[in-house]
């Protein structure tokens, strides 16, 4: 287990952006093999077989989602890409669109070939300007070579791609926000059900995915699942891209076998810390996954049962180091000092509680904090996640519990410093932990 | 029929009706309240608030479609492990619902808590205290006691209406009043703005909302974050007496609720729910004219000018209309069914004059039952009973003469019977064209609950009641026949026009209640509806 | 003088009407890309812009503001020439992009989010920008400058001032 380049294979190489270096890579083998080879349903298969999971975050299962779309339905039905990569401590998607913008076409074209799609849309978030013009240069080559647009590869398919630009709204990295935000909305998240596949895109029949497990269509389709899967664990096949960022030696994206073990692609792939400090914990899978402690770590896998198994996820693969030197109380501020600007407003307990989150917060941060404080987001945080419309309730509230439990000590140091540090004792009034009054 | 059971209570519900069932609305068909504060029979659902959620479960089957039961013999539930929003589940055969578990009444503790977060404690100087859903529900299923402590969010000051007064520090981002706008006054000009907990209701920076149903955002606004600039700070609701009427500022025929304080005085009115009339919802125009209820109103019946008692005014009248040879009339459509009946009567059966008219306003000459351009609701037509005189047949006879025509030659007239109301005061041209005529006409006699410039002019004038002070049918445009009981009793001094018509000639009482009688039994178009719903 | 495309906006204009159903719903998706091509010609997005934007894509001009205010990159008053964006999330704060951030607007004399009086330069403070394997990143307009320090954004104004 180790390094496997099959996403990031030539990457690196300068030009490889440009459609004839990834075709003398051997780069559209795969959509013919699809298109002139096999029938819808045998791409089905294989990716059923892959075993791939999206990677943007969720780790839905492909096969599933693709088995939801009802190829007979009439059209127009959708496909979109979702280059909305937000998710801080991510930076794969854009590695991709900047230096291989054809893997990602080419899986999409197999992709609405197999469902029986019309058109798709590739969202990019608006700050990928430079990867946004990458996208559609790669789309006119493809376009001009055959591969997009009216019979593709004589086989009587039309598929049409184009670029979207998002403005500056994490939300729009949800699906159905993504959705409202490409009909030219504001990005609210839609109530489900009903779901994309059979609601979507202007009401549409519509699939959406993240940029990487478009990626790795036409590598399964070339080699088939079954070598895809096996690259993989039983559970999570393949390979993922890994962003390592933060107090890490070597910082970068890697594509690592699923099922790599966190020490060897730590220590052996990424160099370690930072500077040979020590290591104090890692945030996993992106600002939305609950940090874990250093000792935390022995023996996990990175793979999506593994992290799970130890309490948090392994969501877009973001992994976030901290060394002993770290702050973490400040990392816990900044982070919902993210997600109370980012909060799209539509439902209460996101809209209260994200700001009454990060209030309070702010203020442990700022030396106002209080220890009933720490009570109290535990208290909420119980009733945000199941009530709010998408997951970005869970999203904010996660991985703050996570902060405040696993470095109770930190925060409880702030609070000691600060305002209020000698005379917090007992409970704040209104807190409901004794009798409670209730008229009901 | 398809059943949801809602906390055990069965209710059947048609899925291809219309409206489309809602589980909101099968509770309350059987007495459950589900609270919530964005969903709105009226509107799309929104589905943001989420105080509405509740327990859903399915029964369960085995893979042959069989019911799995338990060992008492009840199908097995499966619940989802979310709560769901009421207002958006969709009911199908066999859903359960719960309410009132711990869960469901927990969470809706904490939906409280982060709605009343950032919301001010303004009820001692709020408009909407007493008529408030976020007390109510707080009160029912809230916490005693906030748990908030930090800085309340606040906007900056903002003035997008002449008809509302903000308060946007109030708002619970519910999205009814921007939905209202996009939906029922297809003005788009009111919706979110900005983002998150800066989210503000808002206009183009600016700009005002002009459409004419600005009051239903009012009424709609579960909090008091848009007040009625009419009503604020008028008086505590709980001080006003609320009694259904119908509102008379057009044939429209809205259903209203007339709020009047300890002096009878109207301060508001509020549109009721009708689904053939008005569904929930009222126009600004009507809504705010009220002050013509209150204000200069006719309290003594006059003879030539000069005050006299009601028997006086009556006997003078009766002597005027016994010796007149050629009588006008001209009749009122703000007058209800019944009076214009025993108008029509007495003009046919006693008076035996032709010229009589109720058509004051180009609308009813043109017999115009149409919407006025641009409006949901408000018709070209001012007046609430149009319909219902030209039932009764109130025009001109075979050579008689309409509105127009008498008051152009008012010489061909000796004695003209008018019924004036609040929409001809307002148009002065009519009233100097009246002036004008009665000059000319030897006897005028008015009925009127205003005071006017014709009062000096004129033989005798009667004190009528206003339409609040009646109970009666109205006819609207669409031939809808409404009945309403009075608002307010009648001062003493007032007399209806069917009391003083009958008074001076008690044989035609006998008449009166005859002819009525036959009326009823051969007109299926005059239908006392009873009760208003 | 009210605001309507050039000849370059109008051609990018064209070029996304080609990308959308030709019904009101596929126009109304033109709203976001309309607003861009409006910034990038005029630098900020002010009320004609808005009522152009409703008039070329058949929308209301509120609809338009709703949008232009949901989307932080759409800047709804004029910036200076030169918007720095310095990300300060999670992994560039710890790598130092805060205090780069905070330097930079003591430098250039402003506050955070203002700008400068000779209309050149505005610093603000932006979420997670996905470049975090080479933070602290900044990004200046449409370009990202990865792996800053004091000295490369000194280096970088100095060469923004040169232009």
């Amino acid at each position: 287990m180790a390094e496997k380049k099959v996403i990031l294979d030539h990457i690196d190489d300068v030009g490889e952006q440009a459609l004839a270096a990834y075709q003398a890579h051997g780069g559209y083998k795969a959509l013919e093999k699809a298109m002139k080879q096999m029938t819808p349903a045998q791409i089905l298969e294989e990716i059923k077989v892959s075993n791939l999971r999206g990677r943007g975050g969720a780790g839905f299962p492909a096969g599933i989602k693709w088995g939801f779309i009802n190829r007979e339905a009439p059209g127009p039905k959708y496909l979109i890409c979702n280059a909305d990569e937000g998710e801080p401590g991510t930076f794969k998607d854009r590695k991709i669109m900047t230096s291989k913008p054809h893997i990602i076409i080419e899986g999409m074209v197999i992709a609405a070939y197999c469902m029986g799609l019309d058109a798709g849309y590739i969202y990019i978030r608006g700050e990928f300007y430079e990867p946004y013009l990458a996208m559609d240069k790669a789309i006119e080559e493809a376009y001009a070579k055959g591969y997009l647009g009216k019979n593709i590869l004589g086989t009587g398919f039309n598929f049409d791609l184009y670029t979207y630009l998002g403005a500056g709204a994490y939300i729009c990295g949800d699906e159905t926000a993504l959705m409202n935000s490409l009909e030219g909305k504001r990005g609210y998240p839609r109530l489900k059900p009903p779901f994309p596949a059979q609601f979507g895109l202007y009401g549409r029949p519509t699939t959406v995915h993240n940029v990487e497990t478009f990626s790795a269509v036409a590598p399964i389709i070339e080699n088939g699942g079954k070598w895809y899967a096996e690259l993989g664990t039983p559970k999570s096949g393949g390979t993922k891209l890994f962003g390592i960022s933060g107090h890490v030696e070597k910082p970068g994206v890697y594509e690592l076998n699923l099922g790599t073990p966190w020490k060897e692609f730590f220590e052996d792939i990424a160099g370690g810390v930072k500077g040979g400090k020590k290591l104090k914990a890692i945030i996993p899978g992106g600002s939305s996954t609950p940090v874990l402690l250093a000792e935390e770590l022995d023996g996990m896998l990175l793979d999506y049962e593994s992290i799970q198994a130890k309490g948090s996820m392994l969501g877009t693969g973001a992994v976030i180091v901290f060394d002993e030197t770290t702050d973490m109380v400040k990392v816990a501020y900044r982070a919902m000092k993210f997600y109370a600007h980012e909060s799209c407003g539509q439902c209460t307990p996101c809209r209260e509680g994200c700001d009454w989150y990060y209030d309070i917060i702010s203020r442990i941060y700022h030396g106002e904090g209080r220890v009933e404080d720490l009570d109290r987001l535990e208290d909420l945080g119980k009733y945000i996640g199941p009530n709010t419309i998408c997951a970005f309730g869970d999203a904010f509230v996660t991985p703050t519990l996570a902060f405040i439990r696993k470095f109770r000590g930190e925060f409880l140091e702030y609070i000691r410093k600060g305002k209020y540090g000698q005379e917090t004792t007992g409970a704040l009034p209104g807190s409901q932990t004794k009798s409670e009054v209730s008229h009901a | 029929m398809p059943e949801i059971i809602i906390n055990d209570i069965p209710v059947a519900f048609d899925p291809k009706g219309s409206p489309k069932p809602n589980i909101m609305e099968l509770a309350r068909s059987v007495g459950v309240e589900i609270p919530g504060f964005c969903y709105h029979p009226g509107l799309s659902i929104s589905g943001n608030c989420r105080m509405c959620m509740v327990e859903v479960g399915m029964p369960t089957r085995e893979k042959d479609g069989s019911f799995i039961k338990d060992e008492s013999g009840k199908v097995k539930i499966s619940f989802m492990p979310k709560l769901q929003p009421a207002c958006y589940q969709e009911p199908s055969d066999g859903m359960v619902i719960r309410t009132e578990t711990e869960k469901v009444v927990t969470n809706r503790k904490y939906i409280m808590e982060f709605l009343l977060a950032n919301h001010p404690l303004d009820c001692p100087e709020c408009d909407q205290a007493g008529e408030c859903a976020l007390q109510d529900y707080s009160f029912q299923y809230g916490f005693s006691q906030s748990k908030f402590f930090e800085e309340k969010r606040t906007y900056e000051s903002t003035n997008f209406s002449d008809v509302i007064t903000p308060e946007l520090n109030r708002c619970i981002h519910c999205d009814r009043c921007s939905r209202f706008s996009k939906e029922i006054a297809k003005e788009y000009t009111f919706t979110r703005t900005w983002r998150g907990n800066s989210t503000e209701l808002a206009t183009l920076p600016g700009d005002k909302i002009t459409h004419n149903y600005q009051g239903n955002m009012v009424d709609i606004c579960p909090v008091g974050a848009l007040t009625l600039t009419d009503f604020r700070f008028k008086s505590r609701t709980w001080f006003l007496k609320q009694k259904e009427g119908l509102c008379t500022s057009c044939g429209k025929g809205c259903n209203t609720v007339y709020a009047v304080n300890k002096e009878n005085k109207v301060l508001r009115i509020k549109p009721r729910y009708n689904k053939d009339v008005n569904s929930y919802w009222m126009c600004d125009f009507g809504r705010l004219r009220y002050a013509f209820f209150n204000e200069n109103r006719r309290r003594n019946s006059l003879v030539a000018g000069n005050v006299a008692t009601p028997a006086a005014a009556t006997e003078k009248a009766a002597s005027i209309l016994r010796q007149a040879k050629n009588v006008g009339v001209i009749a009122s459509a703000g007058e209800t069914s019944e009076s214009l009946q025993a108008l029509s009567i007495f003009v046919k059966d006693v008076l035996k004059t032709p010229h009589v008219d109720y058509r004051v306003h180009t609308a009813q000459v043109e017999n115009n039952t149409s919407i006025k351009s641009g409006e949901v609701l408000l018709v070209n037509d001012p007046y609430p009973n149009s319909q219902g005189a030209r039932q009764l047949n109130l025009l001109p006879g075979p050579n008689g003469m309409s509105v127009a025509e008498m008051l152009k030659n008012p010489e061909k007239l000796d004695a003209l019977l008018v019924v004036c109301d609040d929409k001809m005061i307002e148009t002065p041209d009519f009233i100097e064209a009246l002036l004008k005529a009665a000059a000319k006409i030897k006897d005028v006699i008015l009925f009127s609950p205003y005071v006017t410039s014709l009062d000096d002019k004129t033989s005798v004038v009667f004190p009528l009641p206003s339409a609040l002070e009646q109970s009666g049918t109205f006819v609207n445009v669409d031939g809808i026949s409404q009945s309403f009981a009075a608002v307010i009793e009648p001062s003493p001094d007032v007399i209806s026009v069917p009391k003083v018509i009958t008074k001076p000639m008690p044989k035609t009482l006998a008449q009166t209640v005859e002819a009525l009688k036959r009326q009823m039994a051969g007109q299926d178009n005059v239908k006392p509806t009873g009760a208003i719903t | 003088m009210a605001f309507t495309f050039n000849e370059s906006s109008m051609k990018e204009f064209q070029k996304w009407e080609k990308k959308f159903p030709q019904n009101p719903e596929g126009r109304r998706s033109l709203v976001i890309p309309a607003l861009w091509i409006s910034q990038w010609q005029h630098g900020y997005v002010d009320r004609d812009i808005v009522n152009y934007v409703a008039e070329i894509t058949q929308t209301e001009p509120l609809h338009v503001w709703g949008v232009a205010t949901f989307y932080t990159l759409y800047n709804k008053e004029k910036k200076g020439k030169f918007l720095l964006q310095f990300c300060t999330n999670i992994t560039c704060s710890l790598l130092g992009g805060d205090e780069i951030f905070v330097n930079t607007c003591k430098k250039l004399g402003i506050k955070p989010g203002e700008t400068t009086s000779d209309g050149m330069f505005t610093a603000l403070e932006v979420e997670c920008l996905g470049a975090c394997g080479s933070s602290p990143t900044l990004q200046v307009n449409d370009k990202y400058y990865v792996n800053m320090t004091d000295a490369e954004v000194d280096r970088l104004i100095a060469q923004f001032r040169g232009k």
